[in-house]
């Protein structure tokens, strides 16, 4: 990990006419960082990573990726790979073809292409079924195709919406080891999960999103340690701690006083 | 438990289904209520169109036409029959069987496949035939007639019903089975819908004569059912024979048909899906193939990556194809002059051109964030919109340029007009397809991302995100008018009625002012091309996902 800011928000919003998703979201990630981004149903997590990846403009506030502007989505898209919950790929193509298509639109080398698409097909089991139409795959395979079209152009910014969402224990150890060694090389990873221990597990850096507030953050060990009850160990008991209404108000009006 | 058990859950499933597609139209209380005004209305207003004509038939003023009425029965119960076959796929898909197989027996389930498939059609058009029947009885002062109206319209439904619903579990059981199949069964469907068209262009361009048509569709047994429903008419002599062969077909059909629909459908429903491994394979869309041998210098490779994925896609699901399908309905403005002045006037090359251009547009640039609305997340946040809006122009230009030319070259040796011209023509019509695609490409983009709807594409049994209602009609008219406007001084230049005033006007001949015309609508069809373009692009740019 490195001082570099990878990711960086500065009171970013989004409105949606009368519902606030996101609020006042002040994040400052250093590159090589796995940023895991925790909250709860409709907490406000995929609004925040489509304006982190230029899907959707903030309604205030500003981002940048990579020190560029998430204003300009041009700007940011050679830094960045996404997963989203659902993975984009076609029905209609093989892994290889939908891979290929990717790397094409990244201006990869055909070389790169090749070699970098049968590399992470071997890591993740998917050689096999690689010239399979997409319209006869599982789940997992499905979810471990868009995670190869994430990571195969090497961005320097990867963010992932529940990346191990229907994978089998071993294609889900792959991608954690995939994840930890993006970050030793400087990649930063901002993962969304609701697979708890999963984030306990890679996270460097912990961020709980809770009514569209972040209302904690710092590394998974600090904030198992700021629990009061002793009994309270886990990241999951963090969880269920900070996203309750009465401490959210608590904290909210902590916030005021100081 | 009683022994109609099996029919009440059947029932049931037919009535869950129905309400469950009532609740996706998705229509609002007054919607629904104007939509049962307009059937009222409909029904009463084709009640007192059979009255009328029933008492002018009474009164001996004109002779009921038997021969057209059994041509259109058949043409009818052709239609329903297709109609069937269309709604049963998508009603087998919307039942869900895999959950009611693990409820109840397969019977069951196939029987209410088929109720919930039989009702979805003909619930709409019930009380029209109502109307027709009792306005009709009543006009010849027959009154039992409306009975056997109605008793060999319902029969003939229930036929083409299961008749139909059979066709479609026939192909489902074939596609299962055979990857062969399933992989040309789009492009079979698509050939149909071609071969369709232009048997109907045939019939009324008078190529094939309609006494013909008639005769052959008098023959079919479909044609029986008119003289079954005539038959409580005493006005109205009807072949007794014709109308015991017609019931034996309803007494005989209906159980056969049924017994062989809920076979089949179990057989369907149980067939092992065979290992379609062996026919798929990877087709690259970066390799060193004929594509990148001819355009590698000249296109960035995600360009050109743009345009071979769409190829591909294109090769597999004919989306665009099917949509440049609407081009057909124009296809008259090009041989009914020819078949006017016995040879092929210029109007026609033009016209071909003007077809060719619009088609290449709704191919290839109306649908362009449909195609891409799987993968749009990651299209967005891969690429930027000068690349994924020329790789979409350029996809659509290559494969158009070439039919154009060849098109309008073809019919320009049959022509009067010199070959130069013949040649401008070619070459200005390319211009229009350029055009064309990037003026779709513009129209195409303003679609929100709220606007797709999964819908099944037509002959293919597939389904592809589209835009619903009639907004997509609006952009496809928006491109037609647009390319229309652009097309003026050609069409100008081209009708004599207008060179020739022209051409008196500026002292000049008729060949001048329609090379005019070309040059004129090149320069403009380029000339708009830019800003169009460039609206494309900052379109693709601002596009969101919310």
């Amino acid at each position: 990990m490195n001082g570099k800011l990878s990711i960086s928000t500065d009171s970013l919003t989004k409105h949606y006419s009368t519902t606030t998703a996101v609020i006042d979201l002040n994040l400052a990630i250093p590159a090589g960082t796995i940023y895991g981004f925790l909250g709860p149903n409709g907490a406000g997590k995929t609004t925040t990573i489509r304006m982190l990846t230029g899907l959707t403009m903030p309604t205030c506030g500003t981002a940048k990726i990579a020190g560029q502007s998430i204003s300009d989505r041009k700007a940011i898209i050679p830094h960045i790979g996404y997963l989203p919950e659902s993975p984009p790929i076609y029905n209609e193509l093989t892994a290889r073809e939908q891979l290929e298509y990717h790397g094409g639109l990244c201006d990869m080398s055909l070389s790169d292409i090749q070699d970098r698409i049968s590399i992470l097909l071997n890591r993740f089991g998917l050689i096999e079924h690689a010239d399979k139409r997409i319209s006869t795959y599982s789940k997992g395979m499905r979810q471990k195709t868009g995670l190869i079209q994430a990571l195969m152009h090497e961005p320097e910014v990867i963010f992932l919406d529940e990346p191990t969402s229907g994978l089998d224990p071993r294609a889900a150890r792959t991608v954690r080891e995939v994840l930890i060694e993006l970050a030793d090389n400087g990649t930063t990873v901002f993962l969304s999960s609701h697979i708890l221990p999963v984030v306990e597990e890679l996270a460097t850096v912990v961020g709980i999103l809770y009514e569209g507030s972040l209302v904690a953050e710092g590394s998974p060990d600090v904030l198992k340690e700021r629990m009061i009850s002793s009994d309270e160990q886990t990241l999951e008991d963090v969880f269920f701690k900070v996203t309750t209404d009465d401490v959210y108000k608590e904290n909210e009006s902590r916030d005021i006083l100081e | 438990m009683t022994q109609l058990t099996w029919l009440w859950h059947s029932i049931q499933i037919a009535r869950t289904a129905q309400t469950r597609s009532w609740r996706q139209l998705d229509r609002s209380p007054p919607i629904r209520a104007v939509i049962a005004a307009v059937l009222f209305s409909l029904s009463v207003g084709c009640g007192i169109g059979a009255y009328n004509i029933g008492e002018v038939i009474y009164r001996k003023q004109a002779v009921l036409p038997f021969s057209s009425i059994q041509a259109a029965t058949t043409a009818g119960f052709l239609m329903l029959l297709w109609l069937f076959a269309r709604r049963a796929s998508k009603g087998i898909e919307h039942i869900n069987p895999d959950f009611l197989l693990t409820t109840v027996p397969a019977r069951e389930v196939a029987l209410g496949v088929i109720f919930f498939v039989y009702s979805s059609v003909t619930v709409p058009l019930s009380l029209p035939v109502l109307g027709v029947a009792i306005g009709f009885a009543f006009g010849t002062r027959s009154p039992t007639g409306a009975l056997t109206i109605v008793v060999a319209i319902s029969c003939l439904s229930i036929l083409s019903a299961l008749l139909g619903i059979w066709i479609c579990l026939v192909a489902e059981l074939l596609t299962t089975l055979s990857p062969r199949v399933r992989r040309y069964r789009g492009l079979l469907s698509t050939i149909m819908f071609v071969l369709l068209s232009v048997m109907y262009f045939a019939v009324i361009g008078g190529l094939v004569p309609v006494n013909f048509l008639t005769k052959w569709l008098n023959i079919l047994p479909t044609a029986w059912f008119v003289d079954l429903g005539l038959l409580g008419f005493s006005e109205i002599r009807s072949g007794l024979f014709r109308s015991l062969g017609a019931l034996c077909l309803i007494v005989s059909g209906i159980p056969f048909f049924t017994v062989m629909t809920i076979a089949l459908a179990k057989r369907v429903w149980q067939a092992e899906p065979v290992n379609s491994r062996t026919l798929h394979r990877s087709r690259s869309l970066v390799d060193e193939g004929l594509s990148e041998q001819l355009f590698s210098g000249y296109v960035s490779r995600a360009t050109l990556t743009i345009a071979r994925k769409r190829w591909l896609q294109e090769r597999r699901v004919p989306r665009g194809l099917m949509v440049a399908g609407y081009i057909l309905l124009a296809l008259p403005g090009v041989f009914l002059p020819i078949l006017d002045a016995g040879e092929i006037p210029g109007i026609s090359l033009v016209f071909f051109g003007f077809i060719c251009a619009t088609g290449s547009g709704l191919a290839f640039g109306m649908e362009l964030l449909g195609v891409e609305y799987p993968v749009l997340p990651m299209t967005l946040t891969t690429i930027h919109g000068q690349q994924f809006i020329r790789g979409t122009i350029f996809a659509g230009v290559v494969i158009s340029a070439p039919i154009t030319t060849v098109g309008v070259i073809a019919l320009g040796l049959g022509s009067s007009i010199s070959s130069v011209e013949v040649i401008l023509v070619a070459l200005t019509s390319v211009v229009l397809c350029m055009y064309s695609v990037t003026l779709a490409c513009a129209i195409g983009m303003g679609v929100s991302y709220y606007e797709f709807r999964v819908v099944p594409l037509p002959f293919t049994g597939t389904a592809v995100h589209a835009e619903g209602g009639r907004e997509s009609f609006i952009r496809l008219g928006a491109v037609v008018i647009l390319l229309a406007l652009v097309c003026l001084p050609i069409f100008g230049g081209y009708l004599s009625v207008i060179s020739g005033p022209v051409a008196t006007v500026l002292d000049t001949s008729i060949v001048v002012v329609r090379l005019c015309s070309l040059v004129l609508t090149t320069i403009l069809a380029a000339t708009i091309s830019v800003p169009t373009y460039r609206l494309a692009v900052k379109l693709f740019n601002q596009y969101s996902i919310p």
